[in-house]
């Protein structure tokens, strides 16, 4: 009888003790999850070894992350990958040109230091002009934002892509001697404005079609598109990267943070979200390169950090082992805070529209 | 006398592996320029904030029936899910979407997952979902 308890006070603990350990998976668990971590990984991710050129699919496309962005397009558009596979060498290609012999190739810093002085260089481009046009697809009458707000937005673009912003002195003396007049000139060339009852857009270019209530792109090779519409899902605006489909260039930005007067909403009412997506727009990446301090934007003269700052940061902000330029339109810090874009930024940018790159079209 | 050793070791077993299992805290986590939305669950603590300063912070007291329903949740998710998952999405690079990251840990695993704002992982969409709405409501 003694023997017969015993056993059965094993056997029930046996039933109920931790065989099933929260680590162990079935088979079947296991399979099914390998085949949803397999498809997504054939989906997304994708690599590039710029050393070699090659190409590859993996886990570590965030460690290579270099040429891996739009996802969606990439999935879409399987030539995508190899246009901006070409727009980066491009750029690399015109801004070491441009360089004195033995002058690095400033495609950026490797993750660590300071990042140090990117010295001007005269790429002969000259003064860029950029038409814009302007559609804005409203629901409500603050949403129709007026033709004096659109104009404040041009201006601040000006402003801030010639380093004449009156915010500019701020800069502190680690940062002035990279601070860059990129010397990119914005003038309204259209107004487009269309009404809707859909209330929020989303992050699908929805917009940027006719067929779906939005407004069709005009001139992509020659004009920046700008749609301005409530995006929704608390997103301030966002942009596509050169190399995109043209019926999609441009960068969408919500109403209430688009120029610096009018229906704004603090602290993004100073008109620096559309100067941020016109950024990635010219190629700019965010200054923490999207990643940990590794990662990088590709830009030299912009110190390396470990994610984006918010808010309004006190000087010096120091990640990584140097000091955050916060100020930097790439970051992600309130309007009133970020007031300077570097030289390596401006090489990067301007660089687009160098004889057989992306945007040349706009210089002929 | 046997009899009552038995079922003790069977309620201690079973009493072991239940902790093993809970979950010690859950943190759920989307920022991006103009977002910030935190939750943080501590055993049947759960805690909401909207602001980065942490001004509007709200911390309820969750159920056993809650605090169990995200255990078996968590369970699942755990167990179907062999390692820290990467977003396989970087729409947040040119700011199309808000990025989270979500951490369970527990006294014998941990977990991590970065994905999009409204694109978690399958196996972890019914565990952020049932998060979500405890947050979200009363």
């Amino acid at each position: 009888m003694k023997k017969a308890s015993l056993i059965l006070g094993v056997a029930l603990m046996g039933l109920v003790s931790c065989t099933e350990n929260s680590e162990e998976v079935n088979d079947s668990q296991i399979n099914e999850n390998q085949e949803v971590a397999v498809d997504m990984s054939d989906f997304y991710l994708y690599t590039e070894d710029l050393t070699n050129g090659k190409a590859s699919a993996g886990k570590n496309s965030k460690v290579c992350y270099s040429m891996a962005n739009l996802n969606r397009q990439l999935s879409e558009d399987d030539n995508l990958y190899d246009k901006m596979f070409g727009i980066e060498k491009n750029v690399r290609k015109f801004i070491n040109s441009k360089k004195p012999d033995g002058a690095g190739n400033g495609n950026g810093n490797g993750g660590g230091g300071t990042g140090g002085g990117t010295d001007p260089v005269d790429d002969g481009l000259g003064s860029i002009n950029i038409p814009v046009v302007v559609h804005v697809i409203y629901s409500n009458s603050q949403e129709n934002i007026s033709d004096a707000q659109i104009a404040s937005q041009i201006a601040v673009l000006n402003d801030d892509f010639n380093a004449t912003n009156g915010d500019l002195s701020q800069v502190p003396s680690e940062f002035a001697g990279v601070v860059a007049d990129s010397d990119i000139n914005f003038t309204l060339s259209q107004t487009i404005r269309v009404a809707s009852s859909r209330t929020s857009w989303g992050t699908r270019d929805e917009m940027k079609f006719s067929s779906n209530g939005g407004s069709d792109v005009v001139s992509p090779s020659t004009h920046l598109n700008i749609w301005v519409c409530n995006i929704g899902g608390g997103i301030l605006g966002y942009a596509q990267f050169p190399g995109g489909s043209a019926s999609t260039d441009g960068v969408v930005v919500g109403p209430q943070y688009f120029g610096s007067t009018g229906y704004l909403a603090a602290p993004f009412d100073e008109g620096r979200t559309t100067t941020h997506e016109v950024g990635h727009y010219l190629n700019l990446r965010h200054i923490w390169g999207d990643g940990r301090c590794k990662q990088d934007d590709f830009v030299a003269d912009t110190p390396s950090s470990d994610g984006p700052n918010y808010g309004c940061p006190s000087y010096p902000t120091v990640n990584c082992r140097s000091t955050d330029m916060t100020m930097n339109y790439m970051d992600y810090v309130n309007d009133a805070c970020m007031y300077m874009f570097s030289e390596g930024q401006k090489s990067r940018m301007r660089a687009l529209f160098a004889s057989g790159g992306p945007r040349s079209s706009f210089l002929n | 006398m046997n009899y009552f050793i038995g079922i003790l070791m069977v309620v201690f077993a079973a009493k072991g592996c239940e902790e093993q299992l809970s979950y010690t805290t859950m943190d759920y986590e989307a920022s991006s320029r103009g977002v910030y939305y935190h939750i943080h669950v501590e055993g049947d603590q759960l805690m909401v904030e909207n602001s980065r300063d942490g001004s509007d912070k709200i911390t309820k007291k969750l159920t056993e029936a809650q605090v169990n329903e995200l255990n078996r949740l968590a369970q699942a998710y755990v167990a179907t899910t062999s390692g820290d998952t990467e977003n396989p999405s970087d729409a947040a690079d040119y700011d199309a979407a808000v990025p989270v990251t979500f951490v369970i840990m527990s006294d014998s695993y941990s977990r991590s997952a970065k994905f999009d704002r409204g694109s978690p992982p399958a196996q972890l969409a019914p565990l952020v979902g049932r998060l979500l709405l405890l947050a979200e409501t009363e």
